[in-house]
Parts: C-alpha cells; sequence; structure tokens
C-alpha cells in the first residue's frame, strides 16, 4: 500500500544540496518578478516618475548655482550626483520597497503564512530571494535606463575610474542588503502597528534626507553630516555615488564598503532576531 | 469504546497524537485613550484553550475523516499535525518525527490543503505556482510533468491551468490548491475542509479525486469537515472533535446506528397562509405527527419555517412529505440529514459522555 518516497526528496548533499538551493531560489524569484511583470505599467509609470524627478531636481539645482557661489562641488559633479540618485533609488515606493509590506503583515493577517511555513525552506530567505529577484528586474527596467537617459540628456560624467565603477557596482549590492533588511524589519513593525501605509511614506521621508540622494551629505550643515555619517542609511545613496564620483576614492573605497557591510550585516543579524521571535510567537501563539 | 480492533498499532501508526493540547494566549484588547499603542504592551492575557486533549493513530494507508462543529479544535489539530503550531502539550509523532521540531523534513512528508486559505500565486496561472513548488521541493521535471498531466485529466484543469488564479471560481481554484499540496508526492494529506462552499458537482469531483488518491496510491489522508456527506462518501473511520476532546473515535457505520438517523423537513407556509400568528403551532403539528409515527419533534425556526425532525425508520420520508404538501399551502420544503450539528447534540443528548471542562492544564 504505502510508496516508498521519491528519491528526490532532500537527499543530496555537497553540491547536490547547493544545486537544489540554487533551484529552489531562483525559482522564488523568478515567481515573483513574473507575477510583477504583470503589472508593468507600474513598472513604467516608475520609471516616467524617476525621469521626471531627475529632471525637476536638475532644473532646481541649475537655478540654484546661477545664485550661489559659495559651494565648493563643481555643477558637473552635481548635476551627476543627483542622477545618480535618482536612477539607483532604493527609496522608491515601487514593488521592490512595497513587496516585503504586503507580503509578511498581509500573510500573517490573512494565515497564508502558513503556507510559506510549510516549505522545506527559511521564510526569511524565501522573501530575500523574492525581493532580490524584483530588484534585479528594477535595475534592468528602470535604473540603467534612468541611468542611460541621464547620460545621454543631461550629459552625466562616467565613474572616474574603473576602481570606481567596480566599487560602485559593490556597493550597489551592499545597499540591497540594507534596504532588504531595513524593509523586512519595518514590514514586522508594520504588522504589530497596523500601519503599513504609514510606514512606507516615513520611511522615505526619513531615507530621502538621511541616504543623501537628493541633497549630498556634503552640503548637509556639519552637525547633520555628522548625524547622517553614523547612521546606516548612507550606504543606500551616498556611499554608493560618491564612490563612482571619485569623492571617495583609493583606499577610502575600502573603509566605506566596509563599514556598508558592516551595517549591512548588523541589520541582517537584528531582522534575523526580529523574525526569529515574531516566528515564536506565530508558532507558539498562532499569530 | 467501539472499534479498537481496526485502530492501528502503535507501532504502525503513521500519524499519532497523545493527549495533544493547544492553549492560545489572547491579548484583551484595551480600550480608551492610546488603546492600540497600550494593547502592543500589554501582559494581560486571555487563555483560549482550543485544543483540550486529543489522543489517536492513524495506520498508513487510511483514510480518516475527523469532524467536529465550528470552533471544535480540528484546524489547531491539523496545524500541530503539521508543526507550523507548537504544542503546549502532549506528544505528536507524524512519520517518525515530532513536527514542529523538524518542520522542514516533516514538510517533505506532508501536503496541507487549508479550505479557506490558498497557497497559489494570486496573480499568476496556477501552472507557475506548480512549477515553483516543482523547484521548491526539486522533483525531477519528467515525474513532475507525469503527475500534472495524471491530475489534470483526473480534475479536468485543462481550461484552467494557463488561467490567472484570480479569474478561477472557487471550486476551480480548490481543485488547483489539491494538485498543489500532492506535486511533492507526500504520504500524508491533511485536508482542512477542502469543500466548504462548494457546490455539489465540485464537490462531488474532490471526493472521487480523494478517495482514487487513497485508494490507487495509498496515500495516508486525514480529512476535516463538518460536512457528513464527505464522511459517508469517503471515509470508514471517523473522529469526532468538540471542545478541543474526542468524543468518539469509531467506524461511521457504528455512528450511524446509534445516533445519525434523524431527519428534518423543513417547510415554510405561503405568505397569508396558516393561521393567527403567521404559522402554525408547533405542539399541535407535533400531535398530528405522531400519528404518522413516533418521535417526532416540531419547532419553529427563527426565520419562521418549521422544522419537523425523525427518524426515517419510523416515518418513511414520502408520507411525511405527502402528508404535509396535501394539507398546507406549503411555499418551500426540504429534508434534511441530520448534519454533524445535530449528531452532536444527540450523542451529548444520550448522556454518555462528559462534557463539562476537563481538568484545566498549566
Ligand atoms: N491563533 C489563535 N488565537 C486565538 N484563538 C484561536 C486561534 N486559532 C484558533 N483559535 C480558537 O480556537 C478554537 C478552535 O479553533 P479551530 O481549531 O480553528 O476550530 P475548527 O477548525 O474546528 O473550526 C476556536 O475557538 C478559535 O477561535
Ligand atoms: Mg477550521
Amino acid at each position: 500500500m504505502a510508496r516508498t518516497i521519491p528519491s528526490s526528496a532532500g537527499r543530496a548533499g555537497g553540491p547536490g544540496r547547493l544545486h537544489e538551493l540554487a533551484l529552489r531560489h531562483s525559482g522564488i524569484a523568478v515567481t515573483s518578478v513574473k507575477e510583477k511583470l504583470i503589472y508593468r505599467f507600474d513598472f513604467f509609470l516608475s520609471l516616467v516618475i524617476t525621469l521626471i524627478t531627475m529632471t525637476l531636481l536638475s532644473f532646481l539645482w541649475r537655478a540654484i548655482y546661477r545664485n550661489a557661489t559659495a559651494i565648493d562641488l563643481p555643477f558637473q559633479a552635481l548635476l551627476t550626483y543627483i542622477c545618480l540618485g535618482q536612477a539607483f533609488s532604493f527609496n522608491r515606493i515601487a514593488w521592490p520597497q512595497r513587496r516585503l509590506m504586503f507580503r509578511v503583515g498581509g500573510s500573517i493577517r490573512s494565515g497564508n503564512i502558513v503556507f510559506d511555513l510549510l516549505r522545506p525552506t527559511d521564510y526569511q530567505a524565501m522573501q530575500f530571494s523574492e525581493v532580490l529577484g524584483l530588484y534585479v528586474t528594477e535595475m534592468a527596467l528602470i535604473n540603467l535606463p534612468a541611468y542611460l537617459f541621464a547620460l545621454v540628456v543631461f550629459g552625466i560624467s562616467p565613474p572616474v575610474s574603473p576602481v570606481a565603477a567596480a566599487g560602485f557596482a559593490l556597493a550597489l549590492v551592499g545597499a540591497f542588503l540594507l534596504a532588504f533588511s531595513l524593509d523586512f524589519l519595518l514590514s514586522i513593525i508594520a504588522f504589530w502597528t497596523f500601519s503599513a501605509g504609514g510606514i512606507i511614506y516615513g520611511k522615505k521621508a526619513l531615507l530621502d534626507l538621511l541616504a543623501g540622494s537628493i541633497v549630498p551629505l556634503t552640503l548637509f550643515p556639519d552637525w547633520l553630516r555628522a548625524v547622517a555619517l553614523v547612521l546606516p542609511f548612507q550606504g543606500l545613496g551616498y556611499t554608493p555615488i560618491a564612490i563612482y564620483l571619485g569623492q571617495i576614492d583609493g583606499a577610502a573605497i575600502w573603509g566605506s564598503l566596509l563599514v556598508q557591510l558592516v551595517w549591512a550585516a548588523a541589520l541582517v543579524l537584528l531582522t534575523r532576531l526580529v523574525w526569529l521571535r515574531a516566528l515564536r510567537r506565530l508558532v507558539v501563539q498562532g499569530g | 469504546m467501539s472499534a479498537i480492533g481496526e485502530r492501528p498499532m502503535e507501532s504502525e501508526a503513521i500519524i499519532r497524537a497523545e493527549g495533544l493540547a493547544k492553549t492560545f494566549k489572547v491579548l484583551r484588547k484595551k480600550t480608551g485613550p492610546l488603546a492600540g499603542l497600550r494593547t502592543l504592551f500589554s501582559t494581560d492575557y486571555r487563555e483560549v484553550r482550543a485544543v483540550a486533549d486529543v489522543s489517536f493513530a492513524v495506520a498508513p494507508g487510511e483514510l480518516v475523516g475527523y469532524l467536529g462543529p465550528n470552533g471544535a479544535g480540528k484546524s489547531t489539530t491539523i496545524k500541530m499535525l503539521t508543526g507550523i503550531l507548537v504544542p503546549s502539550g502532549g506528544r505528536v509523532v507524524v512519520d517518525g518525527l515530532a513536527p514542529h521540531r523538524e518542520r522542514a523534513r516533516n514538510s517533505r512528508n506532508i501536503g496541507v490543503v487549508f479550505g479557506q486559505r490558498s497557497q497559489l500565486v494570486y496573480d499568476l496561472p496556477p501552472r507557475d505556482t506548480f512549477e515553483l513548488l516543482r523547484k521548491m521541493y526539486t522533483v525531477p521535471r519528467a515525474r513532475h510533468e507525469a503527475n500534472l498531466a495524471r491530475f489534470t485529466r483526473l480534475l479536468a484543469l485543462d481550461e484552467i491551468l494557463d488561467r490567472p488564479v484570480r479569474l478561477l471560481s472557487l471550486g476551480e481554484r480548490m481543485r488547483c490548491e489539491l494538485v498543489a499540496s500532492l506535486l511533492h508526492e507526500p504520504r500524508i494529506i491533511y485536508l482542512d475542509e477542502p469543500t466548504i462552499g462548494l457546490d455539489p458537482v465540485a464537490k462531488e469531483t474532490m471526493r472521487a479525486f480523494i478517495r482514487e488518491l487513497n485508494r490507487e496510491r495509498g496515500t495516508t489522508i486525514l480529512l476535516t469537515t463538518h460536512d457528513l456527506t464527505d464522511i459517508e462518501k469517503l471515509c470508514k473511520r471517523v473522529i469526532i472533535i468538540d471542545k478541543g476532546t474526542v468524543i468518539y473515535d469509531g467506524t461511521l457505520a457504528e455512528i450511524k446506528r446509534r445516533y445519525g438517523r434523524r431527519r428534518t423537513i423543513t417547510f415554510s407556509l405561503l405568505d397569508g397562509a396558516g393561521g393567527p400568528d403567521g404559522g402554525l403551532d408547533p405542539e399541535r403539528l407535533a400531535g398530528e405527527f405522531a400519528a404518522i409515527g413516533d418521535g417526532t419533534t416540531v419547532e419553529r425556526r427563527e426565520d419562521g419555517a418549521l422544522a419537523v425532525g425523525f427518524d426515517p425508520q419510523r416515518v418513511a420520508v414520502p408520507d411525511l412529505t405527502r402528508h404535509i404538501v396535501t394539507r398546507y399551502p406549503v411555499a418551500d420544503l426540504t429534508v434534511e440529514e441530520a448534519d454533524i450539528e445535530a449528531i452532536i447534540r444527540e450523542i451529548y443528548g444520550a448522556g454518555g459522555l462528559e462534557v463539562a471542562d476537563g481538568p484545566d492544564n498549566p
């Protein structure tokens, strides 16, 4: 009567296990992307909003520069900085950022989280792959097109050196880790406080300031710059952009990547602890 | 109780629960200023005992019905069997594992359908969820295709597989939920109210499939429902729980012989007919129907309809129906089987079982 279990089930070790992991998480990422590509128009709209904001900010700064003489940042550098801040923003209110807010709290509340908890893989790792898929999609459909637009239309500068380009790319990976952890943390807080909408917009306002992607940190008043530089949020905007522009260069690149990485690791750890606590509450108390 | 002999020996059980209990702590809601915030930091708990004392053993290949009225603790039991809830008392062993301690390993052995929840990706066609599950459980592609082809045939899914889930009817969706729970070829399936809200045709499709799964594949199935027809068509053995305690564990034949005989005819009268208070006097009617056969009861429902309870072995359904429609201006009439609620009421009515709160769990 009873059949034998398929030999495929969780048997392999070593490289087989790695292959399993890759298959599983690519599946998760691809499905989340497929799901959100249904809302293609959303991505398109995000791109348009990004381009409009970019254009607006460039007009604004152009006007400021015409009347100000005391800014010691050349206009070309500033323009590049601003456009990069918009093109590679981790602070849009688009699918990658909204995803967790809707998903974590929503599935706990609806009870559908039971299925996620039943998968033979870690819940947080699953969410990570979903969001990673969305960020990669955003990179392809919004960030890179917006960047090309800025290069061609606004004539922004290319990376100052190949090292700067590589550092920039690495810093974007670090920024993704920061963004994921932050959003995961906030989505659990959103669940406990029932205020996802408020938290999404609050976070956006705070990060627009502290990531330093709309106003460069170098132009902040001293005290605010000091505050911004001890917080992790600079890693979402200032760090990658300053490396691109050569404002951070040489050995300092490694230093700032390290700071970013330490922050990312700390936040990943913190989210992990918060999640394990939330999970305990879920499985012990039932929600 | 009855049917001891049919219960699996301890050693061969694939699912075993012993003295299983679950008490939820629910925060008491604060009222007044800053209620939300104060609730968040409150330690003022109220205890809800969802499962008080549940013990049973299921042998490999069995198809067991797990019955009980709403709030009896069925879903909570299932959640403990899957490992997504930690029991507050007792022991569970499923295929040699303690589910809540080895949730991931256990998850490879089990498939779950929760009738009121969904594991399908809402905006995508079911096929995409199925493909995701294939990767999730690393099922070889050929094997996956073969399984899917078989399920597609048995559940008539051709039309549905490529339509977004949000466009599916409840019945279509539930068929896909069933498939989603089976793609990794689990040995054990928990079906928690899989037919809830479905129309009769859809229910029948589900039942036929569940039966075939159990017979052809020897899959062990624990089926939760409060639809007695599901049980009748599928299960030899039923476990009934109420208020978190097992009140019956035995064959369906036995329970029907003992408790489930009664039927109910419900009818309402045409507007304006039936006397001064807009209806007939139940007591007078009871006397009238008693003449047709012993043991009939009549009560008036809240909506004004009259419910006649009777024992079909003593009163023939056609006789009673004919009597009613020829004598009264009937607007609407239905014959109902005793539902599980009625049976449980009867089991208690028989007085053979303690309903009082059990011993307090710390
Ligand atoms: N997470 C929870 N927190 C508090 N009470 C719960 C929770 N889940 C279920 N209950 C309560 O436990 C009891 C049993 O629920 P459940 O197992 O869902 O019953 P059934 O599935 O038999 O209808 C109900 O009174 C229900 O309100
Ligand atoms: Mg239930």
